[in-house]
């Protein structure tokens, strides 16, 4: 049975071995001091003086083969923990060494927490490598998913939620794979949100009024009337094309929900002529399968006619061309 | 003569030994050790060897809550440290036969190279 005056005894002096050993790095500090208080009130109450606590920690520290002035430690683990120390112990003496350093390092540690935030979305990424490691969650699943890991990655920037020895091993781990992989994570999102978008927008091509798609350009002459096969060019001498040289048609719907294709005039040389009004319609989808064709109708001006300019002047009739309209009561 | 230099050598087979029927924590591997005769060894250099086997994977470690007090740390040998153990008690016998001859006051002309069979 241990007294309280054994037990403030056995608490300091194996506090005073850990601060010797602290240089070992807390995992073999921890192998190679844990339950020694036990083991100590045990040698107290069989009448043994503890004794030296420098002197007993260098003793542990020579049997365990872990002296760090590098006698016994063979083993790789601890020549990778001592160099990662000493790169830590260098780094230390640099900020220390240089205010901007130091400057640099508080403004980086107030971030610590949006680093939190983006770990969890990136390790979301990495799990939904279904989607190509897109961090775009699209259901209510994957939203529960990316706020359980949010939530756990924060959890482990404030040092909780690590019940195991190896846990911050595992966080750092995941923390390096998550700095490799933001890059990726965030490309594909970015991928992703951009096809959304394309889903939800037709891409503008040809030409376009007010945000509407020109499928059809209608002319009419001076007289008011319709005129057909008219060749339209732009500033620059380029067709007016309303679609591409590599397009076949153009899906046009009409308003009583019906739709037809239309199709570049025939007769331009070496191109499609996009540019000759009105364009006429087809009575299917070229390529398409002719049995159940769409709806065909022809393609009709929007208005039969309009008003004549102001000032214009219909031409004398000929008078070697009767006039068709004495012909039409017969 | 002090035992304490050949001790060094032979304290992880001596470890092994004492927890080769049952399991134990730091202290009580101590005082089995002490009982068995070895009196002065250190109880830091008892626990030092034991984290070092227990990192070559001789051995398994768990931990025992203890009633009102702090825990402690069992430790057990498992496959491998018995196969060291085994390997270990063959040549101890081997070296300690050939050393007995060397000290033996009536020793024969006879010198047994180590590693030569008897």
């Amino acid at each position: 049975m241990t007294t309280t005056l054994d037990y403030e005894q056995v608490t300091a002096f194996a506090k005073a071995v850990r601060r010797e050993l602290t240089d070992l790095g807390p995992d073999v500090l921890d192998d190679l001091t844990d339950g020694l208080e036990a083991d100590l009130a045990d040698k107290l109450a069989d009448g043994e003086p503890l004794g030296d606590a420098a002197a007993y920690a260098a003793e542990l520290r020579a049997a365990a083969g872990v002296d760090v002035s590098g006698r016994r430690s063979h083993d790789l683990d601890a020549a990778v923990k001592k160099a990662f120390h000493d790169l830590r112990d260098e780094f230390r003496g640099f900020v220390g060494r240089h205010p901007w350093a130091s400057a640099t390092l508080s403004f980086l540690e107030t971030l610590r927490p949006v680093w939190w935030v983006l770990r969890g979305w990136v390790v979301f990424g990495i799990f939904n490598w279904r989607r190509q490691w897109s961090g775009v969650p699209d259901d209510v699943m994957q939203w529960l998913l990316l706020a359980a890991l949010v939530v756990l990655s924060v959890q482990w920037g404030r040092g909780r939620w690590l019940p195991w020895r190896w846990s911050r091993a595992a966080v750092i781990i995941v923390s390096i794979v998550a700095v490799v992989m933001t890059g990726p994570v965030a490309y594909y999102s970015q991928l992703q949100l951009q096809e959304n978008d394309d889903y939800y927008y037709e891409p503008a091509s040809g030409l376009v009024l007010d945000g509407n798609q020109v499928t059809n350009v209608f002319a009419y002459g001076a007289d008011g009337k319709p005129i057909s096969d008219v060749q339209l060019f732009d500033q620059d001498g380029n067709p007016l094309a309303l679609a591409g040289q590599d397009q076949e048609y153009i899906e046009q719907y009409l308003q009583n929900g019906d739709y037809s294709y239309l199709v570049p005039n025939e007769n331009v040389a070496g191109r499609k002529g996009w540019n000759v009004f009105p364009l006429q319609a087809s009575p299917e989808a070229p390529g398409w399968d002719a049995g159940n064709g769409p709806y065909f109708d022809d393609v009709r001006p929007p208005l039969a006619s309009v008003q004549p300019l102001v000032g214009y002047e219909a031409p004398q009739p000929s008078p070697t061309e009767p006039s068709s309209t004495e012909n039409d009561g017969e | 003569m002090d035992t304490t230099q050949l001790l060094k050598g032979v304290l992880d087979v001596a470890v092994l030994a004492v927890i080769r029927d049952e399991d134990g924590y730091g202290y009580d591997i101590v005082r089995r050790l002490r009982t068995a005769g070895i009196e002065e060894i250190g109880d830091a250099s008892v626990y030092g060897t034991l984290r070092r086997l227990y990192s070559a994977g001789m051995l398994s470690s768990y931990v025992v809550p203890s009633d009102g007090g702090p825990h402690r740390k069992y430790y057990g040998i498992n496959d491998q440290g018995r196969a060291m153990l085994t390997d270990h008690r063959k040549s101890w016998e081997q070296f300690a036969g050939i050393m007995s001859g060397l000290l033996n006051e009536k020793r024969t002309a006879r010198v047994v190279k180590i590693g030569e069979k008897a």
